[in-house]
């Protein structure tokens, strides 16, 4: 141990000012990983040279820079936090794999199928109801007092975008204009999310320069604390993917 | 080694913060980053020179201290590592940028005196003033060519060979010069903070 102190010595200074050339940088760092002395000795002299940036000046910074590190964080927080729908998912589909089999032993295949065509029908009736409503929703929501605007980035800077609902109600309407069509099996997702949940909501594609996208949610919109839109396959996601293009505060 | 002077008695400490912080703790993450953003846009400023890039710096640099927030070793000070990322960051974007240093101060003499803004928080603030006096003071303590050799390289980002070729000495006098001032610095330090 006491010759490898001995190695390093003439190089900790330099190191923990970042001042050495590369290949010395490397025989440090080589060293340090087998040398639990050096690398005590290393951190003493490291955490002494880190003072010097007391020396400078403490200038505040201007408060955008805080603004975007804290929505830096609350994103990736956001993104990074398992939903309650995930998690449900999970169990889900193994009941749904050990459901299959057991159809399929059964010989009721063709009836599992016959009753998704039908609920898919179902569904596709309850879209044409909702959508010969929307204009009337975009007016009741255009009234509301809560209006919440979302900052574009990415492949969407230049668009806007504003979330328009009534506390305590489960529903919300997103007004986004100039966002940019996507290629073909691409769509935008809308999601709202707290400190532990991100629930997903609905998807659309950008097809007209104003769109307006009917949100609806499990839980009153004000109990949430954020909204995002991100872009993912076609058909949604359980989970946001890393492409955010619009993010807000509820 | 007590590189930071300790905060009153009610308040947390900057270790107890980064371990919330570790946790997902976005509000720990917030006082650390009320508590030292103007010292980290201070040595960005200082070392980068250009005011939006220092910002980039801050923003990059807090969130390195997020994302690796669970690495911070228990029984370790938070600010030496906290300004070791953010010094890596800045002489990282200094060398990558190709921006050699001009002088770094004006006056060769007592640089780090000439430049002496007022910080955001009163009470943060006061503190922050006070380890900057600790070390301001040990500083001019130092023989004024180990100062130099410091500080050309820590806000300067040369490499000792650098420093040599830029003062005309040996780098075997660089290295020495660098050795004394840091041991030398380490010594007053720990004094200054016993005595506190």
């Amino acid at each position: 141990m006491e010759m490898h102190t001995e190695h390093i010595e003439d190089l900790a200074e330099g190191y923990a000012l970042d001042a050495l050339e590369p290949g010395e940088r490397v025989r440090v760092e080589e060293h340090i990983a087998i040398c639990r002395l050096c690398k005590q000795h290393m951190q003493g002299v490291h955490d002494t040279a880190q003072l010097l940036a007391f020396a400078a000046a403490p200038i505040a910074p201007p408060d955008r820079c805080k603004l975007r590190v804290m929505e830096k964080v609350a994103r990736e927080q956001f993104l990074s936090t398992p939903t309650r729908r995930q998690r449900t998912g999970r169990m889900l589909s193994a009941w749904a794999t050990f459901a299959t089999i057991a159809l399929i032993a059964m010989g009721a295949w063709t009836i599992s199928l016959q009753r998704e065509v039908a609920a898919m029908q179902d569904q596709q009736v309850r879209a044409q109801g909702e959508q010969a409503t929307l204009q009337a929703q975009i007016a009741h929501f255009a009234s509301t007092e809560t209006v919440r605007s979302l900052r574009a980035e990415g492949i969407a800077t230049g668009a806007t975008a504003k979330t328009y609902m009534t506390p305590g109600k489960n529903e919300a309407l997103l007004v986004v204009r100039n966002l940019p069509r996507l290629e073909p099996g691409k769509a935008y997702q809308v999601w709202v999310a707290r400190p532990g949940l991100h629930q997903p909501l609905s998807v659309f594609t950008a097809n007209q320069s104003t769109e307006s996208v009917m949100l609806r949610t499990p839980e009153p919109m004000d109990t949430y604390r954020w909204i995002m839109v991100t872009i993912e396959d076609a058909q949604g996601a359980q989970q946001p993917s890393q492409e955010t293009v619009l993010f807000g505060d509820l | 080694m007590a590189q930071v002077q300790q905060r009153p008695a009610d308040a947390v400490s900057d270790e107890q913060l980064i371990e919330a912080v570790a946790r997902g703790d976005r509000h720990a993450f917030e006082t650390l980053y009320d508590r030292y953003s103007p010292a980290v846009f201070g040595l960005a400023l200082k070392t980068l020179r250009e005011r939006e890039v220092a910002e980039e710096a801050v923003q990059e640099v807090f969130w390195r201290v997020w994302q690796r927030a669970k690495s911070f070793e228990a029984g370790r000070k938070f600010a030496p590592w906290l300004f070791g990322i953010a010094h890596n960051y800045c002489i990282d974007e200094l060398r990558r940028r190709r921006a050699r240093p001009q002088p770094v101060y004006e006056d060769d003499e007592h640089p780090v005196l000439s430049s002496i803004a007022e910080p955001s928080d009163v009470a943060d603030a006061a503190l922050e003033s006070e380890q900057r006096r600790i070390v301001i003071g040990a500083l001019q303590q130092l023989p004024a060519e180990q100062r130099q050799a410091l500080e050309l390289a820590y806000f300067g980002g040369l490499t000792q060979q650098e420093i040599a070729a830029r003062l005309g000495n040996p780098l075997g006098t660089i290295k020495t010069r660098m050795r004394l001032g840091l041991q030398k610095l380490r010594g007053i330090l720990q004094g200054q903070y016993a005595a506190e």
